[in-house]
């Protein structure tokens, strides 16, 4: 019993999730809080995103690509930081931040988008998953009300 | 080597087929590989939306990652196959699949140069008239594919024994013939090739 607790066990929380239309390009931001329930303590190794699409064909596919802590910018939170891998979590800790990735539109184009899933590999190789269907649109007001 | 049987996992039935290499060459880069010689594949993508997928991927999203295993498909005798399984940019198995005979000598060039080029075409595509296409380095490593000198010799023995030459005549052109092979493609860019006789 002691043991089973000492295995990794990291939990994703997703609070929010973002997307915003730049040129040619999507880009997006999950605020999420990653909860280590282990006795033992562990990292974040390495964060991604799954889209999953499938193809005029009917063929169902996985595209994975990596978080850009650099998007942060595009976005101006300020209120918490981007999570960077490799991120500590002691045991029964939690950390909380928000992940960035750019989606270039060349990618899908005509495929028709199922899923986006959050991937959070520790150091052991295991991965905890996170399935977003739908994200939010944000737009610049400013920008529009200065035109 | 003892051979291990093992099952394949794979996304759906398209993926146990494997794909047609419609061109091979090999290109030196000074820049990869020490200016090896890695050979480039060239396949076929029709009825495999999932490959044009990968190298669109590619273009965009530099980095992956894969495995690569040799193997001997069931039912395939003669034939040799790498098992390549990518998981980033995109999920999907690529089997390639090739002739000991016809194709031992790019199998044994694959081997040497631990890594390959792949590149998606259709049936005509020359690397010449395709050089400003896209094409992803594969690196495949040490595979303790330890057994492949004398799986190779086994066979072109057996081929030049089928075609009426003596057993030990077989033996010393199969030697010969791999012999060739490797002087050939053990150039790199910036070293010249080395050659037998006197200076």
């Amino acid at each position: 019993m002691q043991e089973h607790r000492r295995r990794p066990n990291l939990t994703v929380y997703l609070a929010k999730s973002f997307y915003k239309a730049k040129q040619q390009s999507r880009l997006l931001a999950f605020s999420v809080s990653v909860s280590n329930l282990s006795d033992a303590d562990d990292s974040i190794a390495k964060i991604e995103l799954q889209i999953n699409y499938t193809t005029s064909d009917g063929m169902c596919m996985a595209l994975r690509i990596p978080g850009d802590a650099k998007l942060v910018h595009e976005f101006g939170f300020k209120e918490s930081p981007a999570l960077i891998p490799p991120i500590r979590i002691d045991s029964h800790q939690t950390v909380a931040g928000w992940v960035f990735f750019e989606l270039k539109e060349a990618l899908l184009d005509d495929r028709r988008l199922e899923s986006y899933v959050l991937l959070f590999q520790d150091t052991h190789g295991a991965v905890s998953k996170l399935e977003q269907a739908i994200i939010q649109g944000l737009v610049d007001e400013t920008a529009k009300s200065n035109n | 080597m003892k051979l291990r049987r093992a099952t394949i996992e794979l996304r759906g039935p398209h993926e146990a087929i494997p794909v047609t290499i419609v061109a091979d060459a090999a290109m030196a880069t000074v820049g990869v590989g020490d200016g090896r010689l890695v050979p480039v594949l060239i396949v076929a993508t029709s009825g495999r939306p999932d490959i044009e997928d990968f190298f669109r991927a590619h273009q965009y999203i530099p980095t992956g990652d894969h495995t690569a295993q040799w193997a001997h498909l069931d039912g395939h005798e003669g034939k040799i196959s790498l098992v390549l399984k990518f998981v980033r940019p995109s999920e999907l198995t690529i089997i390639l699949e090739f002739d000991i005979v016809r194709q031992g000598g790019l199998v044994d060039q694959i081997i040497r140069a631990r890594a390959l080029y792949l590149q998606a075409g259709q049936p005509g595509d020359r690397l010449s008239t395709t050089l400003d296409q896209h094409r992803v380095i594969v690196e495949i490593g040490d595979l303790e594919f330890r057994n492949w000198n004398e799986l190779l010799l086994k066979h072109l023995i057996a081929d030049f024994r089928a075609s009426g030459l003596s057993r030990q005549r077989s033996k010393q052109a199969a030697k010969e013939l791999i012999e060739e092979w490797r002087r050939v493609t053990e150039s790199r860019l910036g070293r010249p090739v080395p050659t037998s006789g006197t200076t």
